[in-house]
């Protein structure tokens, strides 16, 4: 869906030197890309900094995304640079820095809290394939907070995996884990 | 480009790190690649290939994708993943660096198999409890070999180990960083072990070490002498046999000497010759007086200074520490209401000392004489706490509030504040992020609120009850930089004629149970996370 193709095609109009980049999905989406927003996808940025390429308007076909990934994507790449510009203008205002911070957290909360596991889960391989670290290590962070404190049986439905362990596997298992303490030592 | 996999061969001949790679990136060839379509001709760029089919979800991620997702996890957490499948128990194992283990003897016959799933440990705790029989020479010999790549050992109440196992340890993980032991009954031998052969070794932390009774040799230097920057003494009855190695530390940062008994003024009367970069001292509950501290004043590069229960130092000591320690940014004294340190000795600070950013005074009695040419001559302070003085009153509040511009935390306690000073808050100390008043009796919660009223973000503690600001920004900012250590305070006053090395002993008697049996008042401030034992500092 061209939502954010649009957002982003109605940025390039209003910023009429503004680069961008087309990419397209696997599954016919089609995407006009900041070229700053494109420069986060380090897959990209490598290709055109390496190569020594000069960043013409080429069509990059993307196999391994769809598009409601690339969108969701550009959409989280996007504001968290608006967040990286807003945060250097208020730096040295204790308030004005607090206040991106919490806006960014809200952003962030509200953008996780849409995704549905599964999608989640294509939005880390999409990034992972990417290479969009920052992206990434929040991605990681929202699945570490929603297995946190559950139990096996959770994690396993959660994630969809079998159990493939032996009851005396298992157990074997546990008589390990006790020895090893819960709580992590303090450096 | 991220995580990728490697190509996966023969499916039976997978390496224990071989990655799962996705059904997903499997195309028409076996090695995909974006399509770069321009007028130049497109490099060709070798991503992801191969498949394992899996139902589950993760099956899709690479292991390093996982092991991501657990670094997040708490050891708790991590168990029960570990437990989820055959590939989560393999990827949780090989990616846990830190372990601690409950160090009893019977653990023996479960390390083999403990340390083929965890091979990858770098930070290793050892705990034995009290009642238990701990593990052996032997048993952490074999741990050693596990474990070449160990940066990071804590033990505690190991008392099975001695010497020779302490040696042998020491010869197979030679890169080790940190020790920090505890409750232990092996002695010099050992710690002269490691010092021979851990030759990277930066911090060392001993506590309670049974076998260094008074005819125990010297330590060190040793080899690791050139690269040990923390050394920190606890509970020991003979510490001054670290005395060559405390010297002879040439890029020593920081020392504490906490409860150990004896003489120490000899020992710190070396300091500062060779450790130029001495920049962190803690003295606490220890035999210096202001011979010590005059030696101290050696080290011109000094930052960091907590004199804690030290009776015998005097305003005459602090003044030395002043005048020569023009660096200093942090000081913390605990005049144990023993009045040996006051005004002058602070008024010697605040003229020669204009870094200061960090003051903590307990247990003496500081008036507007010192505190005002602090607030003023020392443009930096942003925190300042004042414990059970029978002089700071309102008048001192209001010099406080009129004079500290840069004070971000404020902390009184026990003192015969009122209202009033509270509210001199209200116009003064722009940079006031938290104020904590605990234990004052003449303030009540009504001017608590009047505070709030007119500073909307600042957050106010009253005793018990921390109220929120009303503009929700009541995150503690900035509190994750060096919080203040307050030492516990004792309810009951201490009699400062009685001699101080009686008090020691009678401590000592009672296992350092002095404040064990009293009602105790902890101060409010963040403590710094290892307050009891264990090494500061980053790795």
């Amino acid at each position: 869906m061209a939502d954010d193709g649009v957002n982003t095609k109605v940025e390039a109009v209003s910023k009429a030197t503004t680069e961008t980049i087309e990419l397209r999905t696997e599954d016919g989406g089609v995407f006009d890309v900041d070229k700053p927003v494109a420069m986060e996808f380090l897959i990209l940025k490598s290709f055109y900094e390496d190569e020594g390429r000069v960043f013409d308007k080429t069509s990059i076909r993307l196999p391994n995304v769809k598009q409601l990934e690339l969108s969701k994507v550009i959409e989280y790449c996007t504001r968290a640079l608006e967040f990286g510009a807003k945060s250097a203008a208020a730096a040295g205002d204790k308030d004005a820095e607090r206040m991106v911070r919490q806006e960014r957290e809200g952003f962030e909360a509200e953008f996780v809290d849409e995704l549905s596991n599964e999608m989640l889960k294509e939005l880390i391989l999409a990034v992972n394939f990417l290479d969009i670290k920052e992206m990434l290590d929040f991605l990681i962070r929202s699945v570490a907070n929603r297995i946190r404190n559950r139990s096996v049986a959770y994690v396993r439905q959660f994630f969809d995996i079998e159990n493939d362990f032996t009851p005396q596997e298992e157990d074997q298992i546990h008589q390990e884990n006790a020895w090893a303490f819960e709580g992590v030592d303090a450096d | 480009m991220g995580q990728s996999s490697s190509t996966v061969g023969a499916p039976t001949e997978l390496n224990r790190r071989e990655f799962f790679p996705s059904n997903r990136f499997n195309f028409r060839s076996s090695a995909v690649v974006p399509e770069f379509e321009s007028n130049e001709e497109f490099a060709e760029a070798d991503f992801l290939e191969n498949v394992v089919a899996g139902l589950d979800y993760t099956a899709d991620l690479p292991d390093e994708c996982l092991a991501s997702i657990f670094h997040f996890l708490g050891s708790g957490d991590r168990k029960r993943c570990s437990l989820v499948c055959h590939r989560w128990f393999r990827v949780d194992g090989q990616s846990r660096h830190r372990l601690s283990l409950n160090a009893k003897a019977e653990i023996l016959s479960f390390l083999p198999s403990l340390f083929a799933r965890f091979d990858s440990v770098t930070k290793l705790a050892l705990r034995c409890d009290r009642k238990s029989i701990s593990i052996d020479d032997e048993t952490l010999v074999l741990i050693s070999l596990r474990c070449p790549s160990l940066t990071r050992l804590k033990l505690r109440g190991c008392r099975e180990l001695s010497d020779r196992g302490m040696e042998l340890f020491a010869q197979n993980c030679k890169g080790l960083k940190k020790l920090s032991c505890g409750s232990c009954m092996f002695g010099a031998g050992a710690m002269n072990a490691i010092l021979d052969h851990c030759t990277a070794l930066e911090e060392l932390s001993v506590k309670r070490l049974r076998g260094l009774h008074d005819a125990a040799d010297p330590i060190g230097p040793g080899a690791a002498a050139s690269s040990l920057k923390s050394i920190c003494l606890k509970d020991l009855i003979n510490g001054q046999c670290f005395g060559p190695l405390i010297i002879g530390s040439k890029k020593l940062r920081t020392l504490k000497l906490i409860r150990c008994l004896g003489e120490w003024d000899k020992v710190l009367g070396m300091l500062g010759n060779f450790n130029p970069g001495l920049i962190e001292i803690h003295l606490e509950r220890v035999h210096v007086g202001d011979v010590g501290l005059y030696s101290i004043s050696n080290c011109s590069n000094l930052e960091i200074l907590h004199i804690i229960k030290t009776p015998e130092c005097t305003n005459f000591g602090l003044v030395c520490v002043a005048e020569r320690c023009r660096l200093l940014r942090k000081l913390h004294i605990d005049g144990w209401r023993t009045n040996r340190i006051g005004d002058e000795g602070l008024m010697a600070i605040a003229n020669q000392c204009p870094n200061l950013q960090e003051l903590c005074l307990i247990g003496m009695n500081p008036t507007s004489l010192s505190l005002a040419p602090i607030a003023t001559n020392c443009p930096k302070l942003e925190r300042l706490a004042l414990c059970g003085s029978a002089t700071v009153g309102d008048p001192e509040m209001a010099c406080i509030a009129t004079k500290c511009v840069a004070l971000k935390k404020l902390c009184i306690k026990g003192c015969p504040i009122s209202d009033e000073g509270v509210e001199a808050l209200a116009w003064g100390c722009p940079s006031l992020v938290k104020v904590k008043v605990k234990k004052c009796r003449g303030v009540g919660g009504e001017v608590v609120e009047r505070l709030r009223e007119r500073r909307g973000s600042l957050v106010v503690v009253l005793d018990a009850c921390e109220i929120e600001p009303l503009d929700g920004s009541g995150s503690e900012v900035g509190v994750q930089e060096s919080g203040m250590e307050f030492p516990l305070i004792g309810n009951q006053i201490t009699d400062a004629s009685s001699s101080f090395n009686g008090r020691l002993t009678t401590m000592f008697r009672t296992k350092f149970g002095f404040f064990a049996s009293r009602n105790l008042v902890a101060c409010t401030f963040r403590r710094w996370s290892n307050a009891d034992d264990g090494l500061n500092g980053d790795s």
